[in-house]
């Protein structure tokens, strides 16, 4: 069985896309390294930016996201990502079916929990 | 909009090898390498321990690309290629020609040269694709396939028809204009294929 943290980041992977969605929802445009923050302070620890940013790039090419960049003050500057209508659609229609199952993947494993 | 001084330039240069080798344009692999600079000069983390190593990493970016085959499509670069060198045989070869005079070809000659033809820039992705092992198996083969098709249908082709009896007499100013306009169109692809492969960063 694979170890807590190996899992987590399969569980992560697995609704990323989603979360990173509701996040750009939540904050209206954000960029990277924030967006790798928030993930965190939300309790979504050890993702990497080798992960995220391609995923970022991904949901762009989809239309899902529209990319910008803009220059910073005196250092690089940053690639600012916001929802766009498609992206809006994709989290209405996605988001209570993701609900719905991580509610019934609860629910089984609390039942085998409870019976323990 | 940046300097590669806040990046590593061993990973930098890793990295636009690594991306190189899945056929990804210039204008990405600029796109890649500004994310990883900008997010490297805000963090101070090492490149390889938030992005993984570049090959790892150049794979990651190639599988988001084209979500539906998990790798960018190698089709418009090898028959940009295959253009090209097509463009520089026919054009060369009906200038040169053109230049002494009409040219004659007899049909046998016309279905073996253009055999010819795919059996030369066949044998080139051949090369290509042995020496980097990195087009894929299925890529290898079906050039491999084209290579052999083209080898045994020269053979049977040539033997086949009668090559002594000319069947199309193109005029020498035809020869001339065809040959021209083939180079200058090669010249154009090749352009294109050194545009795309520029490394363009974002702005």
């Amino acid at each position: 069985m694979a170890d807590v943290t190996t899992r987590r980041t399969q569980w992560l992977r697995g609704v990323l896309d989603l979360s990173v969605l509701a996040l750009l929802a939540d904050s209206g445009e954000s960029y990277g390294y924030a967006l790798l923050q928030r993930l965190e302070q939300a309790g979504l620890p050890d993702m990497k930016a080798g992960t995220l940013y391609p995923l970022l790039n991904r949901l762009a090419t989809d239309g899902l996201v529209r990319a910008e960049w803009r220059a910073g003050d005196g250092g690089p500057g940053r690639k600012f990502f916001a929802l766009t209508d498609e992206g809006r659609k994709a989290l209405a229609a996605m988001g209570p079916e993701w609900v719905t199952f991580a509610k019934t993947a609860i629910a089984v494993v609390q039942r085998g929990m409870d019976k323990r | 909009m940046t300097s590669m001084s806040v990046l590593d330039k061993r990973y930098g240069d890793e990295l636009t090898i690594a991306l190189r080798l899945h056929e990804i344009s210039g204008e990405r692999v600029g796109e890649v390498l500004a994310e990883v600079e900008s997010h490297v000069a805000e963090t101070g983390e090492d490149p390889r321990v938030a992005f993984g190593s570049p090959k790892e990493y150049a794979a990651k970016v190639a599988a988001q690309l084209d979500t539906r085959s998990g790798k960018p499509s190698p089709l418009p670069h090898t028959l940009g290629a295959a253009l090209t060198g097509a463009l520089v045989y026919v054009g060369g070869g009906s200038l040169l020609a053109g230049l002494d005079g009409p040219i004659v070809l007899t049909r046998a000659e016309i279905i073996t040269g253009t055999l010819g033809l795919g059996l030369v820039i066949s044998a080139i992705f051949v090369l290509l694709a042995g020496a980097r092992a990195v087009t894929g198996g299925r890529t290898y083969k079906l050039v491999a396939l084209a290579l052999a098709a083209c080898a045994i249908a020269t053979f049977f082709v040539g033997r086949g028809l009668d090559g002594g009896h000319p069947s199309v007499e193109v005029p020498q100013a035809a020869a001339i204009a065809i040959g021209v306009a083939a180079l200058v169109a090669s010249v154009v692809s090749l352009a294109r294929a050194v545009k795309r492969g520029r490394v363009v960063r974002p702005r």
